[in-house]
């Protein structure tokens, strides 16, 4: 069990990265990035709210797999689950921690409403995860989230130095160091992570 | 018919719509909702649904959460949006399915992603319960216009880049993956820079 | 004390950037004489294409940004050369100049120029061929055979598998590694003759337009991984031999991994980069969709080099903890 959890989680920062190979969860990304002292508590938040995804893609899949219009309610019902994450989790740290609620809790919201976390279950159901794979690929988002943040925090650097062209200093130049850091994990999979 | 007392809000709505559409284009400029357009955007059919998809959740789910957002506290609207993000993409696929059969299993994972897209996110829950409906529906056109504008672009560039360009080359089957899509997104996001750069040069000669 | 204020790019080592770029790019013309020797002079009009394609693209880039089409030092030359070494010596002419104008539009162009890229630019062009026309970038022929080449037209030929494209089906090459060292085999352009690039190796290295550490420590981690987890059934070294001296993995040793603008500031710090790539370069080969996964590592390792930078300054106390620093 220990062992298929390491190996999806090595597989979602690696081959089957939703953030560079899959292009998923990068607005939010930049976003961090942009605010260096958030990237960890991010990351813990998107972690969590992946885990809680993949189990509620597992729990829900019995009950839509029948359903002839499963494809239509499939999404609905994960964001109606990640809506219900997201409550439950902001009421418990709004009672246990206000402190830390005011300071953080804007990245609470962004975290649960992140593409990549909406991905990781039909990632898991892609490859056919057990619960134990399923919660490594959420755990190994959190982590290629924080190292997605961490690449682009640097990156934004290098994008601004002064003598790159104006029109591509900043946002623009970033877009395009994506695509080539997006080319080398291509080179993992060969092509979309999954669709 | 416009009505004098009208044409200052009618204008205000227009400035909001351009300005969502094109010099703050979501896409280009705010780097939202890269995932659709660098996953997906391949080809006019992935554009055409795409885009229908986008418009039939964004326009109900700014409009709830302009009627409904102040009902709920601060902390408590990001549940809210995913609660309306599921609710309103189920008759937008539908839409989608009965406008451009087949799309939905064409563009496979990233249909049901578009559902929670960054763009739809961060304006339901930062713009529309603090505005009025008509601009926040105006602001919902607007970025769902600048939206598909670039998806279009980004998907006509990469069929014609698939099928080895206009001169008949070889075809390039990177052109598919996402690395494209976001090359692409950072040529067209330097283009706009450029233009709004020339246009605030302009505006200080004659200012 | 003199305050000096020295023109852009700030390069991390003492020589300039135009004896840096200017120095790799002879060497790497130097290895377009063994394959011009043998297969007439397709690689040389190969090169020659990428190159004009590459200076070209750079003065273009100068005209849009309303100077004068100035063609900066050697290293959009160098980065021409590159693009076209790392492809077969059969592949349509185009192939390289596409590689190198990706590799200077996209990777090096938008950054700031030579210098200033965060990616080393010809590991882009190789990835970016690779990922758009694979079957024309790992399409070689047999050296063997009785072929000539055409200076500009098209090649017609038997596709022979590489030594790289073995190793990945877990097939051991009909090669003995001895045989390897002078490039007679299917394989890039430049990266076969390893004896020439090793004594390009050390030209680089004498006239410090390359750090040793990290072509020393990418060599090492990539050699460690093929002797641990051999991808054939062989001795240790064997296995060793076969993956260094296969595909673009010493190529990108020698010229890719130790490109200056990238590198990490200390010494600590380039060995760490060298190693990691190199560990990921056999990651790729062995995980990877494709034969040869060199270019990819190169990228990866960039991508990551400014975040040993950040860690080894904080493990040194060199800097404090910038606000919200990872």
């Amino acid at each position: 069990m220990l062992a298929e959890m390491a190996l999806a989680a090595l597989l979602a920062v690696t081959a089957e990265n939703l953030f560079f190979a899959g292009g998923a969860g990068l607005s939010r990304a930049l976003r961090s990035a942009r605010e260096p002292g958030s990237i960890g508590v991010s990351s813990c938040f998107v972690a969590f709210f992946a885990l809680c995804a993949a189990f509620a893609g597992l729990l829900l899949e019995p009950l839509l797999a029948p359903l002839p219009q499963a494809r239509l309610l499939r999404p609905a019902a994960l964001l109606l689950a990640a809506g219900t994450a997201y409550l439950l989790s902001a009421a418990l740290l709004r009672r246990l921690a206000p402190g830390f609620f005011r300071r953080r809790g804007r990245l609470l919201g962004p975290a649960a409403a992140n593409t990549a976390v909406l991905a990781v279950p039909y990632a898991a159901r892609f490859s056919a995860f057990g619960a134990a794979g399923a919660a490594g690929f959420a755990l190994g988002t959190g982590a290629a989230f924080w190292l997605a943040s961490s690449v682009l925090f640097h990156a934004l650097r290098a994008c601004r130095n002064p003598d790159s062209p104006a029109p591509f200093a900043g946002l623009p130049a970033a877009l395009i160091y994506i695509g080539i850091l997006s080319m080398a994990f291509a080179g993992f999979s060969g092509g979309k992570v999954f669709f | 018919m416009e009505r004098p007392e009208n044409r200052p809000l009618l204008h205000d709505l227009r400035v909001v719509s351009r300005s969502a559409a094109f010099y703050r284009n979501p896409v280009l400029a705010g780097a939202l909702a890269l995932y659709p357009v660098a996953a997906a955007g391949v080809g006019m059919r992935n554009a055409a649904a795409l885009s229908v998809l986008f418009v039939l959740t964004a326009l109900p789910v700014q409009a709830a959460l302009c009627l409904t957002g102040m009902l709920f506290p601060a902390w408590a609207r990001p549940a809210a949006v995913l609660a309306a993000c599921a609710v309103f993409w189920v008759p937008a696929a539908l839409a989608a399915e009965r406008l451009v059969p087949g799309s939905l299993d064409a563009l496979g994972t990233a249909a049901c992603l578009t559902a929670c897209s960054s763009a739809l996110y961060v304006r339901a829950a930062g713009y529309a319960p603090e505005h009025i409906l008509p601009a926040a529906l105006a602001d919902a056109v607007g970025y769902s216009l600048g939206f598909a504008g670039v998806l279009f672009l980004v998907s006509a560039a990469r069929q014609l880049w698939l099928e080895g360009g206009p001169w008949g080359g070889p075809a390039g089957g990177g052109a598919g993956l996402p690395f494209a899509g976001f090359l692409l997104l950072g040529f067209l996001a330097a283009l706009l820079r450029a233009i709004r750069l020339r246009r605030a040069r302009r505006a200080e000669k004659e200012g | 004390m003199r305050l000096h204020s020295a023109p852009a790019p700030f390069v991390r080592t003492e020589t300039t950037a135009v004896s840096m770029s200017r120095a790799a790019a002879a060497a790497l013309a130097s290895l377009l004489v063994l394959p011009t020797a043998r297969y007439g002079p397709r690689p040389l009009s190969m090169a020659g294409a990428a190159v004009l394609t590459c200076l070209l693209c750079e003065a273009l880039v100068s005209l849009a940004r309303g100077r004068r089409p100035v063609v900066s030092g050697f290293s959009s030359a160098a980065a021409g050369l590159a693009s076209a070494l790392l492809l077969p010596v059969n592949a349509p002419l185009w192939l390289p100049c596409a590689a190198g104008a990706f590799a200077v539009l996209a990777a090096q162009e938008p950054f700031g120029g030579p210098g200033r890229a965060p990616f080393q630019p010809a590991a882009a062009g190789a990835a970016f061929a690779a990922l758009c026309w694979p079957a024309l970038t790992f399409a070689y022929f047999d050296p063997s055979q009785p072929y000539a080449l055409p200076a500009l037209g098209a090649c017609s030929f038997q596709a022979a598998r590489s030594p790289a494209a073995l190793l990945k089906d877990g097939l051991k090459p009909d090669l003995l590694p001895l045989d390897m060292l002078w490039g007679d085999f299917p394989g890039p352009t430049g990266g076969t003759a390893a004896l020439v690039l090793g004594a390009c190796a050390l030209a680089l290295f004498l006239c410090r337009a390359a750090k040793p550490e990290t072509t020393v420590c990418f060599l090492l981690a990539a050699a460690a991984v093929a002797a641990l987890f051999p991808r054939i059934a062989c001795a240790p070294l064997t296995s060793v031999k076969y993956e260094l001296l296969s595909g673009s993995l010493l190529f990108c040793a020698v010229f890719l991994v130790p490109g200056p603008a990238a590198l990490p500031y200390t010494f600590a710090g380039r060995c760490l980069y060298g190693a990691f790539a190199g560990a990921a370069a056999m990651a790729f080969r062995r995980f990877g969709a494709f034969e040869q996964g060199a270019p990819f590592a190169v990228l990866l390792a960039d991508a990551v080099s400014p975040m040993i930078d950040s860690a080894l300054f904080r493990l040194r106390g060199w800097e404090a903890r910038p606000y919200g620093t990872p």
